[in-house]
């Protein structure tokens, strides 16, 4: 095939490439999409210039996408500081005033991130900006120094400012000198092949890590043996494809534009050792580290002893590792988490790496040029090494990510007194892999190779747009029909799982989330959340009741910013306008019971479906029963069913509400479940009936405890305990004469309910409790066309103002049909309702 | 001079084929065999060729010079050798 012919099926490919990324939403909310085009268009242009204006051009492009996904000052802003930094390190001054400057410029940089200076555009820009310099400069200053032949400005600035990078803040450490070593460093054409390849196996990651986490990712609480156990420990593990994902991507991306990098991962869940892993998960990370840490530090003591070099090398080596990720962390999120487990963990892999080098260098390790015949003692070697391995990292990796050492204690107690037959069985199926081992390399493996090898460019290619053109049927329902698969569905878009929506919907990041690290969804949610008052708790909006039941309340007369809106209480720590505690005569007051989604979080006052409700119940309004109708949001962010129960008595009966709204979401059982954990945890008194119900006896020690038994007859009571708050909210509103109405809402809004909901059996139970019900499942609230168009973004799915709109119109046309049990005295006909 | 580079070349081949290559052919590393790139050497290999060459030829590393650039091929280590010898 000539040269132009495989540019134009390249060009083919990487337009399908790009196709998927749009088909499947990739990086949707970082602006993977309006990046696309200069991609594009970018790679055919760059790729027909002459080899002295691509770099040039290269730069224009880059800072063309900064301007194209930032706003103009921030893109500038960032520019300029950017130039600013580079200036710097080529100041006509000595190399020890250059570094001080640098540090000083870093200082003020830290303080603008962390917030000590109060600057907004500073703040927006600050991932980026850190992504950027936070390692390369450190790269670029070490090279500077080292290296006789200057860098060009063009080269310079395209390695400070790459295009990806004006999205993707987790970016690889790209080294300069390899940066600059590999530019065109092979056949223009096959660079952009690799680019192709690794960008399809950044999507295949991407989509393989949606399908795990959305699907085969249990929550902590369901281990309750060692396979339930095996499944959480594999999946978390698993869950770093996202970030091997994103590095192919981008890697992949920039090998388009002729810079021929190497790999940044490879092939890490057959890694043999340590030292192995090491060498094949975030290759440039261990790059860089070797570069700036390893070599000036062993250089330095070898001649004193070279063990001793080693060992010194090797465990600065990770004691600054742990110190960089937090470090990294900063500059992304504004944080710096230094924590135990991070210790332990990087502690841990110190030691293990440390003797594995120590062993290495006493005896010759055997490498091949050809690639010798494996022998059956070989494979079984490396099979039992690989599974060996798998296995520890999947066990380091949950107590990495688990966040806290109770996390990990938990987990050990759920499977502490599994029978031996379940050690048989997982020794059993661990045995079995080894033995799938043995057979893929002793079988397969080399004829693999030797096939791969044996195939054309031409034929590779077709294989891989066959691929392409397979997941772009996948993703795309109208042509595959698939639009209900559960698989499929779940890889289509990048959404909250199951188990983190209800997190989100409980205010997890309130109470959990203080390691600030995680691999899976909501380690996204917290790299993607807003900039202000993402916290209640933080911006001083929250007071927490230790001793209370209900845990929490608003503070009265706040006027905040919360997920980047506008929040204010009243003088009742209510987030709504200002009400008498005693009810005005001829008026309606209707109380709204909820959480998060209640409470408006992520959208301003005078957007929530409760005062839009309030609004149209007014304009409605004929003067028949009522004068005046209110509604009154006693939402709070992560308040469970549980703690209504209690807030019903001791707060909103005084208000002397006639309807109280008591709205349910699917996840409610299992959040109340977990708040019931907290509170005997924490020896808040709760009623001895819900205790009896929960035990069957009347000690609650027990499940203080957390012994297994006692976790498992928590989680068989709750189905129980959902009766058994639905009936005291019956029971405290009848008694008042209130009238209580269970309303089932939809989290998040537009997914569409399997036949086995569970908001229309929750309903069904709270009917035989006594309540009124209600189901907020119309039309009205299935969005048109993007299941996002009701939500903030993809990883934070409250409704949007839309939604709560749509929710606020349901609400009030159930209302209205629900007249005959409520007597709002609205004589509406429904079908006129706005 | 090219007498003194094919010395340390056929040196470092040497200990390279006993150390990290034993039983390979010598004839299929080439002067120009890709060594750290090409997967023959890692970090701790890297640092034990350069012990080796340290300690053979009397020279020090500087810690950039244990890099890609400088020693990915046995010509490559031979030259920065020669260079290390001719300025000392």
């Amino acid at each position: 095939m000539s040269s132009w012919g495989a540019f134009l099926g390249l060009a083919f490919q990487l337009a399908l490439v790009l196709l998927l990324t749009q088909r499947f939403g990739i990086e949707v909310d970082r602006g993977l999409v309006k990046l696309t085009p200069l991609v594009f268009g970018g790679f055919l242009i760059h790729a027909i210039l002459p080899l002295r204006l691509r770099l040039p051009f290269f730069l224009a492009l880059s800072i063309a996408g900064f301007f194209v996904v930032f706003e103009t000052h921030l893109a500038a802003a960032l520019l300029a500081i950017g130039l600013g930094l580079i200036a710097v390190c080529h100041f006509p001054v000595p190399w020890f005033l250059r570094i001080v400057l640098l540090v000083g410029a870093g200082a003020t940089l830290t303080a603008m991130c962390a917030g000590w200076i109060d600057a907004e555009w500073g703040r927006r820009i600050m991932p980026i900006l850190g992504s950027i310099f936070m390692f390369r400069l450190v790269l670029y200053v070490y090279d500077l120094r080292t290296e006789k032949q200057r860098a060009s400005p063009w080269e310079t600035l395209s390695y400070f400012f790459l295009l990806p990078n004006a999205i993707f803040p987790l970016f690889p450490i790209i080294d300069f000198k390899t940066f600059r070593r590999t530019y065109y460093n092979r056949a223009a054409n096959e660079i952009y092949a690799k680019g192709v390849s690794w960008m399809l196996r950044g999507i295949l990651h991407l989509l393989l890590y949606r399908l795990i986490y959305q699907n085969y990712t249990p929550p902590a609480a369901s281990v309750h043996d060692l396979g339930t156990l095996a499944l959480y420990m594999v999946s978390g593990y698993a869950l770093y494809l996202r970030v091997s994902g994103l590095f192919h991507l981008i890697v992949g991306m920039l090998c388009l534009f002729g810079f021929n990098l190497p790999e940044t991962h490879h092939h890490y869940f057959l890694a043999t050792g340590f030292n192995d892993l090491w060498r094949r998960i975030n290759i440039y990370w261990k790059d860089f580290m070797m570069k700036i840490v390893y070599y000036p530090i062993f250089v330095r003591l070898r001649r004193r002893d070279a063990t001793l070099a080693m060992v010194v090398a090797t465990l600065v080596v990770f004691i600054v590792s742990w110190w960089l990720h937090s470090y990294q962390w900063f500059w992304i999120r504004g944080t710096f988490p230094l924590t135990i487990v991070d210790a332990i963990f990087w502690g841990i892999f110190a030691v293990a790496v440390l003797a594995n080098s120590l062993l290495q260098s006493r005896r010759a390790s055997a490498r091949s040029l050809k690639g010798r015949a494996i022998t059956p003692r070989a494979a079984l070697a490396r099979s039992l090494k690989v599974v060996s391995m798998f296995s520890v990292m999947c066990m380091l990796w949950t107590f990495w990510t688990g966040g806290t050492l109770e996390a990990w204690n938990r987990l050990l107690a759920a499977v502490a007194h599994v029978p031996t037959l379940q050690y048989v069985w997982m020794a059993t199926n661990l045995l079995i892999l080894v033995g799938l081992g043995v057979a893929y390399q002793l079988l397969v493996q080399r004829r693999w190779e030797q096939w791969q090898q044996r195939q054309s460019f031409a034929r590779r290619s077709w294989a891989s747009t066959v691929l392409m053109l397979g997941l772009l049927l996948l993703g795309t329902p109208e042509l595959s029909g698939l639009h209900d698969n559960r698989l499929v569905v779940s890889v289509r878009a990048e959404r909250l799982n199951e188990q983190d929506q209800a997190l989100l919907l409980r205010g997890y990041y309130e109470e959990v989330l203080e390691s600030e690290r995680m691999l899976g969804g909501l380690w996204q949610a917290q790299a993607n959340k807003p900039t202000r008052g993402f916290l209640l708790r933080q911006s001083g909006t929250m007071r927490y009741l230790e001793d209370e039941i209900h845990e929490r309340e608003l503070l009265p007369q706040i006027d905040t910013i919360f997920r980047d809106a506008a929040f204010r209480t009243n003088d009742w720590g209510l987030r709504d306008q200002g009400y008498s505690l005693a009810k005005p005569p001829r008026t309606c007051r209707i109380a709204v019971m909820g959480a998060s989604v209640e409470m408006g979080s992520g959208v301003r006052n005078e957007e929530v479906f409760e005062a839009l409700t309030e609004t149209l119940l007014n304009e409605a309004n004929t003067g028949i029963s009522y004068d005046c109708y209110e509604v009154l949001n006693f939402a709070v962010n992560g308040l469970t069913n549980l703690a209504q129960v209690h807030l019903i008595d001791s707060r909103v009966l005084a208000f002397d509400p006639d309807i109280v709204l008591f709205f349910s979401h699917d996840a409610d059982r299992r959040l109340v479940m977990k708040h019931i954990e907290r509170i005997i945890a924490r020896g808040t008194a709760i009623p001895d009936d819900l205790r009896t119900l929960l035990l069957g006896h009347p000690s609650p020690e027990t499940i203080a405890e957390g012994s297994p038994e006692s976790r498992l007859t928590v989680w068989r009571y709750q189905k129980s305990l959902l009766r058994w708050i639905y009936t005291n909210v019956v029971t405290s509103c009848r008694r008042a004469q209130v009238e209580p109405v269970c309303v089932y809402l939809p989290f998040p809004l537009g997914v569409v309910e399997p036949e086995s909901a569970r908001g229309p059996r929750m309903l069904e139970v709270a009917a035989e409790c006594g309540f009124e019900t209600i189901a907020l499942q119309g039309d009205v609230l299935r969005p048109e066309g993007d299941t996002t168009s009701l939500v903030l973004n993809t990883w934070d799915e409250h409704p949007n103002p839309e939604g709560h709109r749509r929710i606020a119109k349901e609400l009030f046309r159930q209302l209205i049909e629900h007249e005959h049990a409520l007597g709002l005295g609205l004589t509406y006909n429904v079908d006129e309702a706005p | 001079m090219a007498d003194r580079q094919n010395e340390i070349t056929t040196a470092t081949k040497a200990f390279i084929l006993k150390e990290f290559l034993p039983g390979e052919d010598p004839d299929e590393l080439l002067d120009t065999t890709p060594l750290l790139s090409g997967g023959i050497l890692d970090s701790i290999s890297t640092v034990k060729l350069v012990g080796f060459l340290e300690d053979t030829y009397g020279i020090e590393f500087q810690a950039h010079e244990i890099s890609e650039d400088h020693l990915d091929t046995l010509q490559l280590v031979a030259q920065l050798v020669q260079e290390k010898l001719g300025s000392s």
